[in-house]
Parts: structure tokens; C-alpha cells; sequence
């Protein structure tokens, strides 16, 4: 039978995971050359039985305790397939210590870090990571109490036992010796451990005094978070313009050369479908390093947790909190990292409520398009008051869909904040952060986003032999197919085209007119104003703001909900509500005479 | 004598008397330091009904108005002066 023996110091809960790995099965039992007795149990684990023994707490594999020899002669007698060692995240500081010694021992060895909810109070982060990276061991962040991720730590339990199906003795050397850890510890904790500067609770109540004042705090959340994310698309939007120059540039001077004897279906698969949809996930990525940087400084400060407080009362009512009104204001610079944003919240029931919600917000890119209508078709005096209307009925429709969906997707998470004293954030957390949080983006939505603009591409431009976004396409015959359903709206199905192109993302829009009309972006508005009269442009730009959101922005839903019912309802309910809105304004507008 | 902690005017001490919620929300509480017995005060109020800011020991914690309805509290000073304030500071949050 294989067997593992839990590891820690006293009181970090080892316990209270030995209770909740064994459950009521625990027996008190006597080890050869042991004078105490040893709590253990055998419990299934991956389908073997394995018998988990409960060691007591040590501070020092080398002390000379009668508990910490009782753990020295159960290491040396009894060999072992797994040692799980376990820390407490809030004191890892001094706890890594017993980790350094226990990496000598020759015995396979998972790290798990217990109190994570500890961790987060005190607004540590640890980078699990690297602590891997430097014990070599598998290294889990759990806990054991409120049994947050630790499903994730008895897997990392289960992959350890398959990996080492040997009983091994502890290397006897190993325990009588006793190695200088001092300097390793510091490093260890340096790489490891991020702790931020905290800010004397004297000087927290007086910040509380003016950003939780009643009639003061919410101007000044607003101000906050307008400065911060005007920061981040102030450095965000040259970064992405510098990434689409580059693969543009790139395009000419060597994609387009190298691909000229290809036939040319294939030529345009490669450039406009698969380059492009690289291109898309390319170009989302500084803005989503520099918004989760943004978010961590939000969090990391402990101001999230103020946000909650200052606007709470109108968000409960919404089904929503705090922390969706942050990612619902994201928005309007780009939803894609505010549905990415969302991780921060536990409950699965608001989490999908605020990705449902988070379309709505009047992005950048859409705001490109409605801009570009907007001056086109309406009077200088005029087109502030239209796009003014967009933005408050953008707003209007997000309330409505969480007022309406709130049911369904209930947030049961008990509203029980902490509100730490200020904090500094580390910078090289920040970097870190950022880092992740893109890498994280890359590796998980990326080929979605990449599937989703070779389809756009495939329905635009097939069959080959036709104009490509012309009404042979097969997306020109799809329009044509929808003309029952657009004409009521007031539009002709080559603007349906063009909205189909917009699921690729929100400004091809405006190229795709261009295209379709056979026209130069200078002559677009021209023809935009005499095709469209104000009621038509109106309903047009309704549609554009209100319908499915851009195929990046489903992908991530996809993707961080793993929930294929939700990320329907966020592609159908939207266009449903784009529809009734357009109609409903097309038809009165027509009825009243305009 | 006691009262809802959603009652407790700003700024008055007062002890934990009993914790009417669910299990789960029940176990965060104690978890956090708001267990019967603890000492409470309420720092400030939210506006439009919004959250409650308390300070229990040396944490400071938010908690929704119906959650801390369930709260019961009896505060540390004069019961005739606190009824007062209540009602005054409904309308008045500091």
C-alpha cells in the first residue's frame, strides 16, 4: 500500500486537511520505534487505497522537541511514496524555512500553501511559480478551511503519487544535518512573496474620511477610475497601433512577397483569414497587460474593496456588486479584458451575470464606428446629442439585462467584505501581473478568436471567384436571405454585410463599407449621408451599438465561463434586443412622419 | 436591551449578542471576528441604504443593512439617547 505523510508547523492547518482528506476514519496507531502515537487513515486517492499519516507540528526538522524527534525516527524508519508539506500563506516568511530543509530529504514532496483566504487579507501575493521553480516540487495555493482550490491540491496529490509508485526512506544524512538556510530563506521569500507596504491605519482612516465621505467618495471613485483607465488606453492605444503597423509592414514586405505564387482562395485564407486572426490577438495584448496591471492597483490597495462599499446599494439592487461595476466601467474602454476582469469573483452566478452585462458598455472600437456614422450623416449640432443618446441608452440596456437575468444567474455569495488599511502595491507585482494576466489571455482565447475571424473571413469572401463582401459572397447571400428580417429596420442588406464583418471586431465596420461600396475613406461619408436619412442612420447606429458583441469578446466569454448556454445567450440577446430597439425606433420615427 | 445592528447609530460600542444568518454566512462571520461576544461599532453608513462599515477588534468589515438587520446588538452606552440618535442618523449618515 502506498503511503504519505503530512508534514507543517503547529497550527497551520494541517488538521483540519488531514479531517477533511480522511473525513471520520482516522485511527490513533503505534509505529515501530515511535513512543507516541500517530494519527492516521487510509483513504482512496486516484483509485489506490493510501494511507495518509498525520505528523505532528514542527517548527524545525532539526530540533530536538521530543515532537520534532518523534517526526526525525517516523522519517528515517518509515519509508514513504509522498511527503505533503504544508505552510501557512500568511507566514510563509518564516514557514518556507521547514520547506528548504525538507527538499534535502530525498523523498518526493508536494507543497501546499494552506490559508489562502490568510494570504489575501493581509494582501499577499505569492507567486507559486516560482516557489516551484526553486524547490522543484509541485506547489499548490489552497484552502483547507473554506476548501477554496482544494480539489485543485488533492490533484496535485494524486499526479504526485502516480509520478513515484516507490516507497523511499528520508536520506539520513539530510536529517542530521543541519544546513544554513538563512541566506536561501531570504531569497526564497524575496522571489517568492510580494508583500505590500501597508499604510498605518491612523493615516487609512483619514483617506476613509475623504473617499468614503457620502457626498465626496462617489465623484472621486468616478475620477479614480476615469484617470486610471484613461492611463491605460493613453499608453494602451499607441502600443496597439505601433503592434498593427508592425504587422501590416510585416504583411507587405514579407507575407505578401513570399506568398505570391499561391493560388489566390488560398493567398487570401493566409493573409486575411489566419494573419489577421493572429493579428486580432495580437493587438489586444498590451492593453491587456496594462488593464491588469490597472486592476491589481485597484485591488492590491484595498480601494476595491471601498468601491463595493461606495456603490453596493445600487448594484444589489441589480443583482450585481462593487466589483461588476469596476469591469462594467472597463468596458467602455474594451470588454475584453473587463470579461477577462471578472476572475476576481468567486460566485459563478454573478460572474456570468456581469460577462452578459459587460457588452453593453460602449466600447472603443464601436465608438470608432458610430463616431464615423454619426459625423456623416448628422449636423455639427446634432451628432453630440446622438452620440450623448447612445451612451445613456448603452447604459440603460446594461441595467435592464442584469434587472432581467439577475434571476437566473444569482449571485449567492454572501456579501462580508474586509476593508484592509491602504496598501502599496509591490511594482515587480504589478509587472508580474500583467505578464500573467496576458499569457493567461494568449494560451486561452486566442485560438478561438483566431476560429472566429477565419469563419467572417470564409463567409465574406467565398466563393473565391466573386468581389469579395459582394452579393455573390455567401455572406451576401446570407444578407440577402435576412433581408425579411433588416428591412423592417430600415436597412438594405449591404449594410447587413457590413454588421457581419463587425463581428470581427466593431471598427472593421467602417472598412468593410468602404469595400462594399466600392468607395475610399474619404468618399465613404458622402455616400454614407446620401444613402442614409437620419432615421435610418439612427437605426443603424442602434443596431451597431447594441448587437452581438465582436467575436474576440464571445471567445473570452467562451472561454472563462466554460459555459456554451451562456456564451449563446450572450451572442442571441443582444442581437434580439438590437432588433426590438431598431424596429421599435424605425417604425415610431416613420409613423410620426420623419 | 438590544437592537438590530442595522439600528446602531455611527460611532456608539456595542456587543455581538446573536448572529441570525445562514450556516455559511454565519461560519465567514466568525471567521472574520464577528462572533457573539465581540465587540462592535459601526464607522459609517453608505448612502441609499447601502452597506454598513464595522469595526470589529482592529478589522474593519462592509455587510449589507438586511444581513446586519439579523444582527443583534446591545450597545455599551445609555439605551434612551442611542433611540434618538438612530432615528436621526437614518437620514444623516456620517
Amino acid at each position: 500500500m502506498k503511503r504519505i505523510a503530512l508534514l507543517g508547523m503547529p497550527n497551520t492547518g494541517k488538521s483540519t486537511f488531514f479531517n477533511r482528506l480522511t473525513g471520520a476514519k482516522a485511527r490513533v496507531g503505534n509505529w515501530p520505534g515511535l513512543t507516541v502515537e500517530l494519527l492516521s487513515a487510509r483513504v482512496l486517492l486516484a483509485g489506490q487505497m493510501v494511507e495518509v499519516v498525520d505528523l505532528p507540528g514542527i517548527y524545525n526538522l532539526h530540533g530536538f522537541s521530543e515532537d520534532e524527534q518523534v517526526v526525525r525516527r517516523f522519517l528515517e524508519s518509515q519509508p514513504l511514496n509522498l511527503l505533503v508539506l504544508i505552510l501557512n500563506a500568511g507566514q510563509l516568511d518564516r514557514q518556507l524555512a521547514l520547506a528548504l530543509q525538507a527538499q534535502h530529504l530525498g523523498v518526493p514532496m508536494v507543497l501546499l500553501l494552506n490559508m489562502e483566504d490568510e494570504a489575501q487579507r493581509l494582501g499577499l501575493r505569492i507567486d507559486t511559480a516560482a516557489l516551484k521553480q526553486a524547490l522543484g516540487v509541485p506547489v499548490r495555493l489552497f484552502s483547507a478551511k473554506y476548501g477554496q482550490h482544494y480539489r485543485e491540491a488533492i490533484e496535485a496529490i494524486e499526479r504526485s503519487l502516480a509520478a513515484h509508485p516507490e516507497l523511499r526512506r528520508a536520506d539520513k544524512r539530510a536529517l542530521e544535518e543541519d544546513q544554513h538556510i538563512e541566506q536561501a530563506l531570504d531569497e526564497l521569500v524575496q522571489t517568492s512573496v510580494h508583500v505590500p507596504i501597508r499604510l498605518p491605519p491612523t493615516l487609512s482612516e483619514r483617506i476613509d474620511a475623504v473617499l468614503l465621505h457620502p457626498w465626496l467618495g462617489p465623484p472621486l471613485l468616478l475620477l479614480i477610475l476615469f484617470v486610471l483607465f484613461q492611463t491605460v488606453y493613453a499608453l494602451g492605444s499607441p502600443l496597439q497601433d505601433g503592434m498593427e503597423g508592425l504587422l501590416g509592414e510585416f504583411r507587405r514586405s514579407v507575407l505578401d512577397p513570399a506568398m505570391g505564387g499561391l493560388p489566390s482562395g488560398l493567398r487570401s485564407f493566409l493573409a486575411e483569414g489566419l494573419y489577421d486572426g493572429v493579428g486580432t490577438v495580437l493587438t489586444f495584448m498590451p492593453v491587456i497587460a496594462l488593464f491588469f496591471v490597472a486592476l491589481a492597483i485597484i485591488e492590491d490597495s484595498g480601494y476595491l474593496a471601498r468601491i463595493a462599499f461606495l456603490v453596493d446599494a445600487i448594484m444589489q439592487r441589480l443583482g450585481l456588486d462593487g466589483r461588476a461595476f469596476v469591469m462594467q466601467l472597463m468596458g467602455f474602454g474594451c470588454n475584453v479584458p473587463a470579461i477577462l476582469g471578472t476572475r476576481i469573483m468567486r460566485s459563478h452566478g454573478l460572474r456570468a451575470l456581469t460577462m452578459l452585462v459587460i457588452p453593453f458598455s460602449l466600447c472603443s472600437a464601436r465608438l470608432q464606428v458610430l463616431l464615423f456614422i454619426t459625423t456623416a450623416v448628422f449636423s455639427p449640432s446634432t451628432a453630440p446629442l446622438v452620440l450623448l443618446s447612445l451612451y445613456v441608452l448603452s447604459i440603460l440596456l446594461a441595467m435592464f439585462t442584469a434587472f432581467i437575468w439577475r434571476g437566473r444567474y444569482a449571485n449567492r455569495e454572501p456579501f462580508l467584505l474586509e476593508l484592509p488599511p491602504y496598501r502599496l502595491p509591490t511594482l515587480r507585482f504589478l509587472f508580474y501581473e500583467g505578464w500573467r494576466a496576458t499569457l493567461q489571455f494568449l494560451r486561452g482565447a486566442g485560438g478561438y478568436i483566431v476560429l472566429g475571424v477565419v469563419v467572417v473571413w470564409f463567409l465574406t469572401h467565398y466563393p473565391f471567384d466573386v468581389p469579395p463582401a459582394g452579393p455573390a459572397t455567401l455572406a451576401g447571400r446570407l444578407a440577402n436571405g435576412l433581408a425579411p428580417i433588416f428591412s423592417p429596420l430600415g436597412l438594405d442588406s449591404l449594410q447587413a454585410i457590413a454588421l457581419l464583418f463587425g463581428l470581427v471586431a466593431k471598427e472593421v465596420v467602417i472598412g468593410a463599407l468602404a469595400v462594399i461600396y466600392g468607395a475610399g475613406p474619404d468618399q465613404l461619408p458622402g455616400i454614407l449621408g446620401q444613402r442614409l436619412d437620419a432615421v435610418q442612420a439612427m437605426s443603424f447606429l442602434l443596431f451597431i451599438l447594441i448587437y452581438t458583441p465582436c467575436v474576440s469578446t464571445i471567445a473570452v466569454i467562451r472561454k472563462e465561463s466554460g459555459d456554451w448556454r451562456l456564451t449563446l445567450l450572450a451572442v442571441t440577446w443582444p442581437l434580439l434586443l438590437a432588433w426590438l430597439v431598431s424596429f421599435t425606433f424605425y417604425q415610431v420615427a416613420r409613423a410620426l412622419g420623419y | 436591551m438590544s437592537l438590530p445592528l442595522s439600528e446602531l447609530p455611527p460611532d456608539t460600542d456595542a456587543k455581538v449578542i446573536t448572529l441570525d444568518v445562514g450556516q455559511e454566512y454565519r461560519r465567514r462571520m466568525v471567521g472574520l471576528g464577528l462572533r457573539p461576544g465581540a465587540a462592535i461599532r459601526v464607522i459609517r453608513r453608505s448612502l441609499l441604504q447601502g452597506p454598513l462599515q464595522v469595526r470589529v477588534g482592529h478589522t474593519d468589515l462592509i455587510l449589507r443593512r438586511s444581513d446586519a438587520a439579523r444582527i443583534l446588538v446591545e450597545p455599551m452606552v445609555q439605551i434612551g439617547c442611542v433611540r434618538a440618535d438612530a432615528t436621526r442618523s437614518e437620514a444623516a449618515p456620517s
